[in-house]
């Protein structure tokens, strides 16, 4: 089963190539270019995995994260990081982020992260 | 000059700490692009010696999201290089209007985050201190932009028009419609204001307020 990813990242050139990365590796890849239309996307969707990134102008990461968690507590999140504080961190793994990755991130290690988290959830 | 930061030490030190950080934030989203641009290349490269096949139209759209963010980083470096340099020159002319470009350029992120449009009109008359510390100016900008912003609703246009009051320049802030006839707060700025010899005035039925430079002839 192909997993469901939704992006969320304020870059949108970053969102673009990201997205056509993770296609290539045969991955189903929604975007948003902010919290709040992800937020709204991952309430409508069934998405398996998001990954967010922390640091938003609007809304951060951990605020989305948050409220993602309030309403769809099942899907797992990977945070996208350009400077992460080890609070914020620690913050994110409390709210139940899966992972936390630092940019650049290393697309190959993103994608098993999923896939594990996909392979996972069809043995559960 | 010593004076000048001496009185304004803590706040000028956040000041250039958050621009310095969300300069180095901006440079590691291009980084991170260009990673994946370069990810991409990979990619084609493996594809290619696959199947033998190259698609031109793909390694175009990677030069041209390459050239994007270098073309980003370039302008980010030269403005932030231009505000580093405005620590060492103590004291020297200042144009208001390229003053309010350079903070405008340099809050965009801040900006962004209510969905606000900051526009710097050409300035009007003699917006030109005669001799002040640039830094200190820029400060002073930095604070009365970010003490404007609260009066903008998110999504909504905040006019920065440098001119001349009575043949003292200045920087109108317009465009506050949330700004009311009965706010008169200026903590955020008082010391900035009376380091640099300037006034704030706020006019709520106009929506605007002004900085002005006081203690300077136009």
């Amino acid at each position: 089963m192909v997993a469901n990813v939704l992006l969320i990242d304020d870059e949108t050139d970053f969102l673009a190539v990201m997205a056509e990365r993770m296609a290539a590796r045969g991955l189903r890849v929604s975007t948003a270019a902010s919290a709040r239309n992800g937020l709204a996307q991952a309430e409508e969707g069934d998405f398996d995995v998001i990954v967010l990134d922390l640091a938003m102008p609007e809304m951060d990461g951990v605020e989305a994260l948050r409220r993602l968690k309030e309403k769809k507590p099942e899907i797992e999140v990977i945070l996208l990081t350009g400077h992460a504080s080890v609070k914020q961190g620690i913050e994110a793994m409390k709210l139940g982020a899966l992972d936390l990755l630092e940019k650049p991130a290393d697309m190959n290690i993103l994608a098993a992260k999923i896939e594990a988290i996909q392979a996972k959830k069809m043995m559960g | 000059m010593s004076f000048q930061y001496g009185a304004v030490g803590e706040a000028g030190l956040a000041f250039f700490g958050k621009v310095s950080s969300v300069a180095c934030h901006e440079l590691k989203n291009i980084l991170a692009i260009i990673n994946e641009n370069n990810g991409l290349l990979e990619d084609t490269v493996f594809m290619a010696q696959k199947s033998g096949a190259i698609e031109p139209e793909r390694l175009g759209r990677v030069c041209e999201g390459i050239a994007k963010q270098i073309h980003r980083a370039d302008e980010l470096l030269r403005q932030v290089s231009r505000f580093a340099h405005s620590v060492d020159q103590f004291y020297g002319a200042i144009d208001l209007e390229d003053c309010c470009r350079l903070v405008v350029f340099l809050a965009r992120r801040l900006t962004a985050a209510k969905k606000l449009t900051v526009e710097v009109e050409a300035a009007s008359g003699a917006a030109r201190l005669a001799g002040g510390n640039p830094f200190l100016v820029e400060n002073l900008v930095w604070t009365a932009l970010l003490e404007a912003m609260q009066f903008c609703e998110n999504g909504g246009t905040l006019r920065l028009v440098p001119g001349e009051r009575n043949g003292q320049p200045m920087v109108a802030f317009c465009g506050l419609n949330r700004l009311n006839e009965d706010f008169c707060s200026v903590s955020p700025l008082a010391e900035l204001l009376s380091a640099a010899s300037a006034s704030w005035e706020i006019h709520g039925s106009e929506q605007r307020c002004e900085l002005i430079f006081t203690g300077h002839e136009g």
